[in-house]
């Protein structure tokens, strides 16, 4: 510290050096709010270069003329302006920021100061989503918010994160948490991170039940920007980032590929593919799209091939092509955004206005994101006692993205490396199906686009009736508009021309009433009440054309289609309402007993007329230990201490309008008549889906709140949960949806912020949050099975009894995921022989297939049921896909003008069966799939400790599954731990800026996604457990890393 | 403003905004039918009879060349050995084949049962459109019980109706193929006894039932149950009533080419068919004869102007690659008489100097502008069945003479040659004759396999169940994974 304060000292007192000589000493001496000395503040003559800072006891001396105004700043305290008027000697008090355990929270329907709070709600200022380089809100929170993990599901650009506050409540419902921008509920994908002021995480019950319906999975607040009064103050920002794939898989070259797979050819049942078209074959022509073929006789290497032995007869040359389809699906890409806002107001109104671009070009190929903003906000007093809001957000938000990521990315990666890019003609060469495509075709034959607009107009009046009592009335008006076009050129898989276009709408109008009064009486006694009512009326419109057979690619629109295809073509209209009463009561006593009781009643039409009503009471109890007069002894080491506890039950409602009254669908067109079919099962009495939630939790500042600790422990239990109960297969339905048992979540989170270094020019703080959270199945509906299980597999062990696994049962955890445990590599014929049957071996061998026979070099698996027999019922849990465990750490450092962010993040206890990376090891597609580098690495007589088993062409067919089959060979823990985050900030001030009428410029320079620690390969984000990574809805594309430059100018 | 005039506005304009609807939860919704607005009209009731045929037409879809086809011997697969496919060629049939799920079957069973629960209730403007729906209910019932008795053998029998959380009955528990037999039997004479004499308007007369197509099921049913089940003669005199009815339809006849039954262009023009499955563009096209043809990739370059002319049938560019092709010795078998126009047609076998092509070529639907749409209807009963069945019956009943001559008016559009088959062979002889005809008549029409089953020559014929005979249950598909984990009843 010294140095520090030392250096300081030198500079500004080489500045002083400068002054004028009718300049006089000013002395004075620096207090905090309990009268301790201060040292290290820094003292600044206004308008000047002049400086200086305190003394170990707060004094300090300074050269200012008379009238002139000081600026005595600490960080962590708020900066006073003093003007000194002819006084030679002054004293000054510095109040410390309202950080930590004071600043003021946002709650539902009002705000509360975080010292009166009794609830779990967490704050994060928006600041957080400044100067790094991001598409979404979402991307900017990760590691940020206590007891919310926020995920990257897709890292599609544009994709949107995935909230989860405390795991969730739900097994079947959504689990996302209900976000209220400006009092409306929307997702937070049409928002700039720019314009936003806070975000407040209410996660116990008590908080969100005055959300009763939809509260159970937490909800996030979010408030933007509004105008402050004061000059005009215009802020432009600039940002470019230069981004890649943050993680990569590693294929096979030509040559390793051909050297593997033609001797796996030799060896398989169709060894006479060996000299037909295909990746490895050499009966390759100019029309094919591999390019393997024998060199002829006295011919010499074609340009752009290569050549090697063939390793089945060394005396012949093969030559080939040797691509990457993964560098043509991938590339080195630009990010930029922009920013430019306004804000400023005087007494009888404030605005604040914004216009923002982002332009992301997607690392994968045929992949973008752009977003328009434009936001305002205003507000208007001149009318006594009455606060007039209005506020405007329109963004748009055009998309490039894949329909299928499976397909273009998974698959589009199954291209060997012998397979051409380009045909003869200049074309891109198909790839194995129409679903394998090779990512260049895929790109050159589709066109895509999606847009989506959001349009949120809202408008509020606040009339204060008396100073207690207030009226608010509340109306706003949501519209997202999602527009999707799609053309298929004629194409060798698909002459059509199939064009189709998507128009979607959603309409959400809302008005809120409610009064809120509070009163203080004997100024011990403090009361607060607020209670209203609110309306949402919701419609939603989809609209779906699809068309074919247009005679041209060069119209891409449905006017070119000449036949519409009635089975894709869909107009949907759905409406929904939701009514809600409630009130919240809260009251002190001291402001060290604290106590709030809330409910709400909602009501939704989603439900059968008897059961549309649900009812949601909360209370919360808070007592600051930190005030009882027994503390005082203890208040320079603890400064605060509170103790909370909150109760409360809230529902979740996201069913469709469908499962109460069941449908029956049109879909259905028979010899040209219209057919109905039964669609949705009905079950009239679906009921809400209820959650009640304890919390325990505990406020705390040490040593001048250098310390902040928030903790909570918390029990989440949902009952009669809406969830979508499997149905005999004979039933004619696959589920109908009904209340089924309880699942419980469970755990507890931890926020710990410290301020390590407080010095005038350096600082130095961390924030460090943690949660944990495991969910146990408590009860579900008796249907005599073993733990009354839903789902999963039933089974018997060798002595006939009966057993099952999988699916949901009670006493067990959600999420997990089942497969089959290798037991070591068989080495020899011998061991094979003595082998289990295995039911997803062929055993193929000497030219015969015998089912369920091994052969050296596979799997043994263990045997669950002790049969001797592999079957479906040998498989074990192989892990769960939501983490139990996340944190982050983030460590911020401020050395004068520059700062410096380190944020890191980590999530354990998720698995990934990373199907998609198996494949790679599968060569099949009729022997043409690509091969990763790890297939080097299997069993062969001559490496009997590789450690993968023997490869075969096409394992999932002809061989023994020992790749193909869902197994522990192929799961990983997904535990990570990513270097999220670094920025480097630098602002720039100074009298050269002022004349040029900029108050400050501030660059940065920072690094997202640098990397991750995992032992997940490939190119797969660790983040997302899954049970296969080759779903059709699993998300392939990897993470990205941004490498970004960003300015910021204030004028 | 003072404070009254303030507060006022704000409750007018409170009231304004909700109007009086604020309490009213029940919203309308313009496009679901849901079960307060199901089961109201004649419309309903007759929409509902077509989505029937479009869950039948699911059901069967790929199903019934899986279940008629190819377990039967005369397949191979070039599919992975562990394909769904590769296993019923060599009737090693796991219980997580695709065929083995007998869930769509239900679904359709579901159908007919909602519409056999509600319909009878409705006001229908006519009692012929009445008559029809229930009548047509009660045949699709028959006829997929009828499928699930054979596939599975024993398995649940539903005859109630579900749309509802509450309805009981949703675990059914296992019932034996004897009781399903009888359900058959039963819905059919209901069928029988429902179904109008004239179609109400509008009604097609070959994508659902009609009488005739009902006593064309009567004759395969009891002639199923007399040579399988042992109901001896009280079976053969239903099978021949059914067959008198049918013979006698004046609007049946043979089609002088064999090919043309197959042209997906010419279908209604088609006077053979009975009773058929629609596939249409645009509205569902054919799954399992994307199995049978080849892609252009596997056409020699030299040979690719008999794509254009059409002697050659490929799938869409690059689509499914060949599959299912028949073997070496069926090929023969099929070839086997020069002079048989079915052969092409069975197995198209084309020689060029390039290359020797084989596919199967039935089903193969349209060929238009470059692309191949799977359009082919699948023919459930054709006259040549009943015919067939005809002969089958005299020889039975030792009426040698009277087969020979039915079988002979299927020989003469096969071979062009009247009295193809001499008189004076034995019953057991005539026996082969027929189930031989029907095999080149109906190959790859989903009838080989139950055909060889009837006629007792499954364990001689296919090869792969040889010396199977002991083999418990070895001619029934395992009960598939999905029904034994969702139901404890099922075992």
């Amino acid at each position: 510290m010294r140095p520090v304060i030392f250096l300081g000292l030198l500079i500004l007192l080489s500045n002083t050096t400068l002054i004028l000589a009718q300049e006089r000493m000013v002395t004075g001496q620096v207090f905090d709010a309990s009268n301790e000395t201060m040292p290290g503040a820094v003292i600044q003559v206004k308008g000047t270069t002049i400086g200086t800072v305190t003394d170990v006891e707060g004094r300090f001396g300074i050269n200012a003329k008379e009238n002139s105004t000081l600026v005595i700043s600490m960080i962590g305290y708020k900066t006073v302006e003093l003007n000194i008027r002819n006084n030679t000697s002054v004293t000054v008090r510095l109040e410390e920021t309202t950080i930590g355990l004071e600043e003021v929270v946002v709650i539902g329907y009002g705000t509360a100061s975080k010292r009166e709070l009794t609830t779990s709600i967490s704050t994060v200022q928006g600041e957080v989503l400044q100067n790094v380089a991001i598409s979404s809100v979402g991307e900017g929170l990760k590691g940020k918010m206590p007891g919310v993990r926020v995920t990257s599901v897709n890292n599609s650009p544009g994709s949107e994160t995935e909230f989860r506050i405390r795991g969730g409540s739900s097994i079947h419902l959504t689990n996302d948490p209900l976000i209220i921008v400006d009092g409306i509920e929307q997702t937070m994908e049409g928002l700039n991170p720019a314009d936003i002021e806070t975000f407040s995480i209410l996660k116990d019950a008590a908080s969100t039940a005055i959300y009763g319906a939809r509260g159970s999975n937490g909800v996030i607040l979010i408030t933007t920007k509004e105008g402050k009064k004061g000059k005009p103050s215009i802020v432009f920002e600039a940002g470019l980032a230069h981004q890649q794939a943050a993680r990569q898989l590693e294929f096979l070259n030509a040559e390793e590929y051909l050297g593997i797979m033609r001797p796996a050819m030799q060896r398989s049942p169709f060894s006479n593919r060996l000299n037909g078209a295909s990746a490895a074959g050499t009966g390759n022509t100019a029309s094919s799209i591999y390019t393997t073929q024998f060199l002829a006789e006295g011919a010499s290497v074609p340009e752009g091939y290569r050549s090697m032995p063939d390793p089945l007869n060394p005396e012949k040359t093969l030559i080939f092509q040797d691509n990457s389809f993964r560098d043509q699906l991938f590339k080195e890409t630009w990010w930029q955004n922009y920013y430019l806002g306004i804000n400023g107001g005087s007494e009888s109104s404030t605005y604040a206005v914004s216009l923002g671009y982002l332009d992301d070009d997607g690392i994968a190929i045929g992949t973008g994101f752009q977003r328009y903003n434009f936001k305002a906000n205003t507000s208007i007093n001149s009318i006594k006692n009455l606060t007039l809001k209005f506020g405007v957000n329109y963004s748009e938000l055009v998309k490039e993205e894949y329909d299928n990521q499976r397909d273009v990315i998974a698959r589009g990666l199954a291209a060997p490396p012998t397979q051409k890019i380009y045909m003869e003609d200049g074309l891109p060469a198909p790839g194995y199906s129409a679903t394998t495509p090779n990512p260049v075709f895929y790109d050159y034959y589709n066109d895509q686009q999606k847009k989506t607009k959001y349009l949120t107009l809202n408008g509020s009046a606040r009339y204060d009736i008396t100073k207690s009592l207030s009226l608010n009335v509340q109306g706003s008006i949501y519209r997202r508009e999602y527009d999707a076009d799609s053309f298929e050129k004629a194409n060798k898989y698909n002459p059509e021309r199939t064009v189709s276009a998507i128009a979607n709408t959603l309409e959400r109008n809302k008005v809120e009433f409610y009064m809120a009064w509070k009163r203080s009486f004997n100024k011990k006694h403090s009361l607060n009440l607020m209670g209203g009512y609110s309306y949402q009326d919701e419609l939603s419109d989809r609209l779906t054309v699809s068309g074919y057979g247009g005679s041209t690619d060069k119209i891409i629109t449905l006017n070119g289609a000449t036949t519409f295809d009635p089975l894709s073509t869909t107009g949907i209209r759905e409406s929904f309402r939701l009514a809600g009463f409630y009130g919240r009561a809260m009251y002190d006593y001291k402001k060290r007993y604290l106590l709030s009781l809330t409910f709400r009643a909602d009501g939704s039409s989603l439900f059968d007329t008897n059961n549309q009503w649900g009812y949601f009471p909360g209370m919360s109890a808070g007592w600051v230990i930190s005030d009882e007069p027994f503390m005082k002894g203890l208040d320079k080491q603890v400064s605060q201490l509170k103790l909370r506890l909150s109760y409360g039950q809230t529902g979740n409602n996201s069913i469709s309008n469908k499962d109460a009254l069941g449908s029956y669908s049109p879909s259905v067109i028979y010899d040209g008549n219209g057919g109905l079919v039964p669609d949705r099962m009905s079950n009239i009495n679906l009921r809400w889906e209820h959650t009640n939630q304890l919390d325990v939790g505990v406020d705390l500042g040490l040593f001048k709140n250098r310390i902040t600790v928030v903790a909570d422990l918390f029990d989440r239990r949902s009952k009669d949960l809406l969830f979508q109960k499997e149905l005999p297969n004979t039933s004619g339905y696959n589920w109908v949806m009904s209340n089924v048992g309880e699942v419980k979540f469970y755990g507890f989170d931890v926020d710990v912020t410290t301020r390590n270094i407080v010095r005038p020019n350096f600082t130095w703080t961390s924030k460090f949050v943690w949660s944990f959270v495991k969910n146990e199945v408590l009860k579900l509906e008796d249907n005599n099975r073993d733990r009354n299980r839903i789902g999963g597999i039933n089974g018997q062990l060798y002595d006939g009894t009966p057993f099952s696994f999988g699916g949901l049962a009670e006493g067990e955890s959600l999420y997990s995921f089942y497969g089959y445990k290798h037991a070591g590599i068989l080495q020899t014929t011998e061991a094979a022989d003595n082998a289990y049957y295995d039911d997803l071996s062929t055993g193929y061998r000497d030219g015969r297939s015998l089912k369920g026979r091994k052969n050296p070099g596979d799997y043994e698996w263990y045997d669950r049921n002790g049969d001797g027999k592999i079957t479906d019922v040998d498989q074990f849990q192989l892990g769960v896909t939501e983490p139990v465990s996340t944190g982050s750490l983030n460590n911020m450092f401020t050395y004068k003008d520059w700062g410096l962010n380190i944020g890191i993040d980590w999530a354990l206890g998720h698995s990934i069966y990373d199907e998609a990376y198996s494949r790679y090891f599968l060569a099949t597609f009729a022997y043409t799939h690509s091969l990763v580098k790890d297939v080097l690495n299997t069993w062969t007589p001559e490496n009997p400790n590789a450690k993968y088993a023997r490869f075969v062409a096409n394992d999932s067919g002809d061989g023994s599954n020992n790749f193909a089959r869902m197994s522990d060979v192929f799961t990983y823990k997904g535990d990570y731990l990513s270097l999220r985050e670094i920025s480097l900030i630098y602002n720039l001030k100074g009298e050269f800026l002022r004349k040029a009428n900029i108050s400050h410029i501030t660059f940065n320079l920072t690094a997202n996604n640098l990397c991750y620690l995992t032992q997940v390969p490939g190119s797969i984000s660790p983040e997302t457990g899954s049970a296969s990574t080759y779903s059709g809805s699993y998300y392939n594309y990897p993470p990205v890393r941004k490498i970004s430059a960003g300015i910021k100018v204030t004028f | 403003m003072n404070m009254k005039k303030i507060i006022y506005l704000f409750t007018i304009s409170f009231i304004l905004m909700n109007g009086s609807s604020c309490l009213n939860l029940n919203v309308p919704q313009d496009s679901i039918i849901n079960r307060t607005s199901m089961w109201k009209s004649e419309d309903d009731c007759v929409a509902a009879v077509y989505g029937m045929y479009g869950q039948l037409r699911i059901a069967m879809n790929r199903n019934y060349a899986y279940w008629g086809d190819y377990r039967a011997g005369a397949f191979n697969s070039s599919l992975a050995l562990g394909a769904d496919i590769s296993y019923m060629v060599t009737n090693t049939i796991t219980s997580s084949n695709d065929g083995a799920n007998w869930a769509s079957l239900y679904k359709t069973i579901n159908m007919a049962n909602l519409i056999l629960q509600y319909a009878p209730d409705v006001t229908f403007r006519s009692d012929d459109t009445k008559d029809w729906t229930l009548a047509n209910a009660h045949f699709v019932r028959s006829f997929a019980y009828y499928y699930i008795a054979r596939v599975w053998g024993d398995a649940p029998l539903v005859v109630q109706g579900f749309d509802s959380a509450e309805d009981p009955g949703i675990y059914p528990e296992m019932s034996s193929a004897q009781e399903i037999y009888t359900q058959v039997e039963d819905d059919l004479t209901r069928a029988l006894e429902r179904m109008p004499q004239n179609m109400p308007g509008g009604k097609s007369t070959r994508t659902t039932a009609t009488l005739t197509t009902l006593n064309m099921f009567k004759a395969d049913f009891f002639m199923w149950m007399a040579r399988t089940q042992e109901m001896g003669d009280y079976a053969l005199n239903k099978a021949q009533e059914g067959l008198d009815v049918v013979l006698s339809d004046g609007s049946l006849k043979l089609l002088a080419q064999y090919g043309e039954i197959f042209d997906a262009s010419k279908k209604e023009a088609n006077s053979e068919s009975i009773f058929v499955i629609r596939f249409s563009k645009d509205e569902y096209e054919g799954g399992f004869a994307s199995n049978y043809l080849f892609t252009d990739g596997t056409v020699n370059a030299a040979d690719k102007e008999l794509i254009a002319d059409g002697t050659l049938a490929i799938g869409t560019g690059g689509g499914v690659v060949q599959r299912v092709t028949y073997s070496t010795d069926f090929e023969y078998f099929l070839y086997e008489e020069p002079t048989d126009q079915r052969a092409q047609v069975n197995y198209r076998v084309v020689t060029t100097p390039a290359k020797t092509y084989r596919y199967i070529n039935k089903y193969t639907g349209e060929w238009i502008s470059g692309a191949r749409y799977f359009t082919s209807d699948i023919i459930i009963y054709r006259l040549a069945d009943a015919i067939l069945y005809q002969a089958e019956l005299y020889n039975l009943r030792g009426e040698t003479d009277r087969a020979i001559g039915e079988l002979n008016k299927i020989a003469q559009r096969a071979y062009g040659v009247a009295n193809f088959y001499a008189q004076g062979y034995t019953p057991e002889a005539v026996e082969n004759l027929i189930l031989e005809e029907r095999m080149k008549e109906f190959a790859s029409e989903g009838k080989m396999w139950w055909d060889l089953i009837r006629f007792g020559q499954v364990f001689t014929r296919v090869e792969s169940l040889k010396e199977r005979e002991n083999e418990e249950g070895v001619l029934f598909w395992p009960i598939h994974d999905e029904a034994r984990n969702k139901n404890p009843h099922i075992r």
